[in-house]
């Protein structure tokens, strides 16, 4: 559902220095080496746990990853820590759930959700800078969560971490290209050359099946936000045009509307479960990833996760899947990608933050968690409940940019002399994710349910029925008034966290809000 | 004359085992299951007689299934309480049986009754209490969230009593532990006017049970409550077996439904596949039994074991059936589709530059190849019906355009329209000449100087629309005119009605407007968008508004809204954000339908309108002038309205409502809003 709302606009942002007043990352513009984290299978902590309690505490852990995955990893916590219990629980539905706990005095100690507006405008995560700040292994993960102040949610204090991290991707079917006689680009690619791929992808001889350019579950936007200009033009970081201060979508309109008329054009392929699926293939549930017909897929990582990477799946049908960059517009070398990314923290209501920091970071991005993770995902006969090895339930991306971690996630891919240099040209670009923008962005869910969405911009536009262009001014002044709303709402002097942390926000940053707020209003 | 025509063999959803794979919706995809694949099947022959005394006909396994049910449907055999059930949002009611006959394919026992995917199934049952027990099987060949398969309740849509109020077994992605997995049986049930409850329980861990025969027995006792006392404990058996799983803790999770759901009334519905908002079910269902008590488990699983589940049946092929229509004011061939290329001709129809002009018509063709079906062709002369326009002195021959997104220039068939001066929606040519056997084509054809503008909206057989546009350059001068006849080759067309496309033209005069003009001329506005200024309303005061309403036409809501608040609004913000105190009296659509807040705690209703034929009325809303007398009194709010319609016809309407949080010292404050149109405020006085 949130998925569909998704329109975004980034941009690679290298140069960008880390969000100024945030803690989190001091200008510290990381690179992809390794800076100092452990670089093989061990289980050596990788920085110092001497001060973490000796009492004998138990810690819930609420999440929205494979349950069995996390099942075990709370063992290992444990094992490591044998003094703290970890109890893990799946959320069914974060506010319901979580409001719930808080009336009933049982909220987690930490938890990772789906959207973080809940937790900002409840208070419900604590500030962890002062762990964070002091634990060098931040030092050395995804380069943009310090660059971009992910977790910061534009302050000056930590409230969260991402905790499980997918970032978008293109695939490509080798055996299309093949069969259509067509080339298989450079991985080094660029977005015109992509869209160029999928129009001459789109082959109709007009006898049974047509060849579709595109199948998609990420709308292109979404990839074009990430891709739209230099730093220098607009130093994006977020959904919609978003720099930190506020949205321009006229970047976003540019990429809705190349889609659009993509489908427009006849250049997308039907979507699983629709009577356009049945009368293209034969059958209602078919999912055109398994078709053989489409060439270019906008997908979730995920997807060969799950799917085209389980044991005989491309065989079956004749498919040769492997990934691509996404695309850059401009000439930049260094590739943002827009993704799934789960934030989590530590509660308000905790009283062994300190400790249930170090859960917060074993299952998200801590070396010890993520060699734990690789020691789960590499043992097949692992299973959970539907009988699924782990490694295909969900599995997600380091964010951690340790060196042994990598090889050992990298080795879980295909390795063959045929398909490796793809997925090194891949892994080697999503590097510097940026959140779909509910993870990250105060006030953006808002924005989305009361106006971007009610407005049914997306089926509008892909319908023909209007250009994307003509809504960039409303929808640009709606987007920067929700942003500041929330801003006010979760870090001004009335809010929930000014019970703890008194007005977050400065007087500075409470006047540049309030000023938007009061011009939406006249 | 009544012809029917046998497709040739359709590609049955049987024979594909494309794997359904990645969510396309859904943030946590998970690894997809093979559907299933039944073996060969035989398609049951269509011809059935009437029993009578069908309840009186007992299944043969009369040792074990209890045989005092109140309802017992086999679907053996025709049946005068079974019906097809059309879903039209355009229709009051929206489900509604028609007179279709009934298709049957081999069942769990004898046969079963098959739904096409376009229209479900009402069965004549009423509520048989507060205790009882439903049993049915259901073999579906696709699955959707909120899809019905069988649906009942004593006010399904609360047409009557104002309250939605039924039992849904449907699908869905409850599964908190896989919420990317279709589940089914998911068990819905709603009580609007009892608390708005709506408990929905999942099985955990089940799929979507597509293309398998599985029988569903569920027994209500309403003296089995949940442990707060707000819910009926209902007693789920899967294939015979009571299913009740548990949840993280250990507890067991029965299945939990609202009160009354078998309560007698004078609007029960019953209804197979289909239901007033969700896709339509396409499958098979047998042996449905009614009791007026809960059997107990050995019976239910009596009557999973009297049927066969590895039972097979082929999905039956379309049958065109053509009914020539009366109406239409000409035709090209004849049902027996023998109709030659280039032979027969309507009347032209000129098409002005910078005009658009609307033909409505039936074709029907024999699916053997795509180009079996209508052609326009633009030439420069007029002429009458059945002139080749070849014959017509002077004539020069533009562009011939055939259905199937292909053409010529300037009379040459070697003179090819470029392909990329075509979009088409379909992607499987062979399907595409089979759902175009049997479509309801809207053309939509304007002129920009030399290039002619084509939206060809052909609805198959399946209601869905197969689009093809196509933007030609010719090589018409300024000063040549334009008419377009229609032709086609092995079809029949019956041409229905030509008419000017309809246009927004803004009004200069307008005081405000909401929505504007999409680039195909459709009226763009989201739903709580827009809104125009309020007016305040005295106590005992009348206020009398004209408006011009534009709507897509393609729903009854798709128009403009009156709001009733007690705070005054300034246009084009929305109204919460506009006052901590805003409080929604009420909504008034202008199809007679409304709300107010609070679970329309303060909220009383009446309508009335002149009009029965809710597609007329819509049609006209299309474009419409419209008066509406506003009259406020003590609590009571009136309104008057006039609309006079696109097709020349005045409709009248009007909704009395009673809001009894309104008093005289109460400020009353109306305003307009609306979805899919475009609205003029013309005056306010």
């Amino acid at each position: 559902m949130k998925k569909q709302l998704t329109c975004s606009l980034l941009v690679a942002a290298m140069a960008v220095s880390a969000l100024a007043g945030c803690s989190g990352g001091g200008g510290d513009t990381q690179t992809t080496t390794n800076a100092g984290g452990s670089s093989s299978n061990n289980n050596n902590s990788s920085s110092d746990t001497t001060d973490l309690t000796t009492d004998k505490i138990t810690l819930t852990y609420w999440h929205y990853e494979d349950e069995t995955t996390i099942q075990l990893m709370c063992e290992k916590f444990n094992a490591l820590h044998p003094n703290i219990t970890v109890e893990p629980k799946v959320i069914s539905d974060m506010s319901t759930d979580l409001s719930a706990a808080a009336a009933a005095g049982t909220f987690p100690d930490i938890f990772s959700g789906t959207d973080s507006d809940t937790a900002l405008a409840n208070a419900y995560w604590a500030d962890i800078s002062e762990y964070y700040d002091a634990d060098p292994e931040t030092q050395n993960l995804l380069p943009t969560i310090s660059e971009y102040g992910i977790g910061c949610f534009d302050t000056s204090m930590r409230f969260a971490v991402p905790t499980y991290y997918s970032p978008s991707a293109v695939f490509i079917d080798r055996n299309v290209i093949e069969h259509l006689n067509l080339e298989m680009p450079d991985t080094d690619w660029t977005w015109d050359e992509m869209i160029q791929l999928i129009k001459d992808a789109t082959v109709d001889d007009r006898t049974g099946m047509k060849y579709y350019g595109l199948g998609y579950y990420n709308r292109l936007d979404s990839l074009y936000g990430i891709a739209a200009c230099s730093p220098e033009e607009r130093a994006i970081k977020g959904e919609f045009g978003f720099n930190g201060d506020d949205f321009d979508l006229s970047y976003w309109a540019v990429g809705e509307q190349q889609f659009a008329d993509l489908k427009v054009g006849g250049y997308v392929s039907p979507q699983q479960d629709t009577q356009a699926m049945e009368d293209w293939s034969g059958d209602w549930s078919t999912w055109f990833g398994s078709t053989g017909h489409v060439a270019v897929f906008s997908e979730g990582f995920w997807s060969y996760q799950n799917i085209w990477g389980t044991d005989g799946y491309q065989e079956e049908y004749g498919l040769d899947i492997v990934p691509y960059v996404t695309p850059n517009v401009v000439d930049e070398k260094e590739h943002n990608v827009i993704s799934t990314m789960y934030m989590g923290g530590v509660s308000t209501s905790c009283n062994y933050k300190r400790e249930a920091y170090e859960v917060l970071k074993f299952m998200s991005f801590g070396v010890d968690g993520w060699n734990a993770r690789m020691d789960i995902y590499e043992d097949e006969s692992i299973t959970n409940s539907s009988g699924v090895a782990l490694k295909h339930s969900n599995m997600p991306v380091p964010i951690t940019l340790d060196e042994g971690v990598w090889s050992r996630y990298k080795a879980l891919f295909p390795t063959d002399e045929e398909h490796k240099p793809f997925w090194d040209d891949y892994f080697s670009s999503i590097t510097r994710p940026v959140p779909y923008g509910w993870y990250n962005i105060a006030g953006y869910w808002n924005f989305c349910d009361q106006y971007f969405n009610k407005i049914q911009i997306h089926e509008t536009v892909d319908a023909g029925a209007a250009k994307a262009a003509d809504y960039v001014e409303e929808a640009t002044r709606q987007a920067n008034y929700y942003h500041a709303e929330a801003m006010l709402g979760y870090f001004g002097a009335d809010s929930a966290y000014a019970e703890y942390y008194g007005q977050i926000l400065s007087d500075e940053d409470v006047a540049k809000y309030q000023a938007v707020v009061d011009s939406f209003a006249q | 004359m009544n012809k029917k025509i046998y497709g040739s063999a359709m590609s049955t959803v049987l024979a594909l085992s494309l794997l359904a794979g990645c969510s396309g919706t859904d943030d946590n995809p998970t690894t997809a299951a093979p559907t299933t694949q039944p073996a060969e099947t035989t398609t049951v022959a269509e011809e059935t007689t009437k029993a009578a005394e069908v309840e009186t006909t007992a299944p043969d396994n009369t040792a074990e299934i209890p045989q005092d049910y109140k309802y017992y449907f086999s679907f053996d055999e025709a049946d005068e309480r079974v019906h097809y059930a059309s879903q039209d949002m355009s229709a009051t009611p929206i489900v509604q049986a028609t007179n279709d006959e009934i298709t049957y394919v081999t069942g769990v026992k004898g046969n079963a009754i098959y739904l096409d995917g376009t229209k479900g199934a009402k069965l004549d049952v009423n509520g048989v209490g507060s205790t009882y027990t439903v049993s049915f099987w259901v073999n579906p060949l696709r699955s959707a969230q909120y899809m019905p398969t069988l649906q009942y309740g004593p006010d399904i849509h609360g047409d009557v009593t104002g309250g939605q109020h039924y039992v849904n077994f449907t699908w869905a992605k409850w599964d908190p532990e896989d919420t990317s997995v279709l589940e089914y049986p998911c068990v819905w049930a709603y009580d609007q006017n009892d608390d708005a409850k709506w408990p929905n329980w999942y099985p955990g861990g089940l799929d979507d049970r597509v293309k398998e025969w599985t029988n569903i027995t569920m027994t209500v006792d309403e003296n089995e409550l949940s442990a707060d006392g707000t819910l009926v404990i209902a007693h789920l058996y899967i294939n015979g077996e009571e299913f009740i799983p548990t949840d993280s803790d250990g507890n067991e999770r029965p299945v939990q439904i609202v009160f009354n759901t078998m309560a007698a009334s004078d609007n029960y519905d019953f209804l197979l596949g289909v239901n007033y908002w969700d896709a339509i079910f396409k499958g098979a269902f047998d042996e449905i039994y009614i009791y007026d008590y809960a059997v107990d488990a050995d019976v239910a699983k009596a009557l999973y074991e009297a049927g066969d589940a590895s039972a097979k049946y082929e999905e039956p092929e379309y049958i065109v059936e053509i009914v020539e229509d009366a109406n239409a004011i000409d035709t090209l061939g004849t049902p027996d589709l023998d109709l030659a290329f280039w032979s027969e001709f309507t009347e032209t129809v000129e098409i002005k530059d910078g005009d658009s002009k609307v033909i409505k018509f039936n074709n029907y063709s024999d699916g053997v190849n795509s180009y079996d079906n209508y052609v326009m062709v633009f030439t420069n002369q007029a002429h009458a019906a059945d002139v080749d326009p070849n014959s017509v002195e002077g004539n020069k021959e533009f562009a011939a355009v055939r259905a199937d997104a292909y053409g010529w220039l300037d009379g040459n068939g070697e003179n090819v329209i470029p392909e990329s001066s075509f979009t088409y929606t379909w992607g499987n040519w062979s399907k595409w000449a089979q759902l175009m056997r049997d479509a309801e084509v809207t053309l939509t054809v304007s002129r920009e100087g030399n290039i002619i503008k084509i939206n060809a909206s052909n609805i198959d057989y399946n209601n869905a629309e197969q689009l093809m546009t196509a933007t030609i350059e010719t090589s018409m001068a300024d000063s040549d005119s334009c008419f377009l006849t229609l032709t086609g080759e092995k079809c029949y067309v019956e041409l229905l009605s030509v008419g000017d496309a309809l246009k927004i033209e803004p009004d200069s005069n307008a005081i405000d407007h909401l929505g504007s003009v999409g680039d195909n001329g459709a009226p763009v506005l989201g739903w709580w968008s827009d809104w125009t200024g309020a007016y305040e309303i005295a106590d005992g005061e009348t206020k009398t508004v004209t408006l011009r309403n534009y709507s897509s036409g393609a729903e009854n809501w798709h128009n403009f809204v009156t709001v009733f608040a007690n705070t005054n609004i300034e246009g084009h913000k929305a109204p919460a954000d506009q006052s901590t105190d805003y409080y929604e009296y009420c909504v008034l659509r202008a199809d007679a339908y409304g709300w107010g807040s609070e679970d329309n705690a303060h909220y009383s209703p009446e309508f009335t309108t002149s009009w029965t034929d809710w597609s007329a009325w819509l049609a006209a809303m299309k474009k419409a002038d419209v008066t509406i007398n506003i009259n406020r009194s003590g609590s009571v709010l009136t309104l008057d309205y006039v609309f006079a319609g696109y097709d020349g016809v005045e409709y009248t309407e009007t909704a009395k409502v009673t809001c009894d949080v309104i008093d005289a010292s109460k400020p009353v404050y109306f305003f307009f809003t609306g979805e899919s149109a475009y609205i003029e405020l013309l005056s306010v006085e």
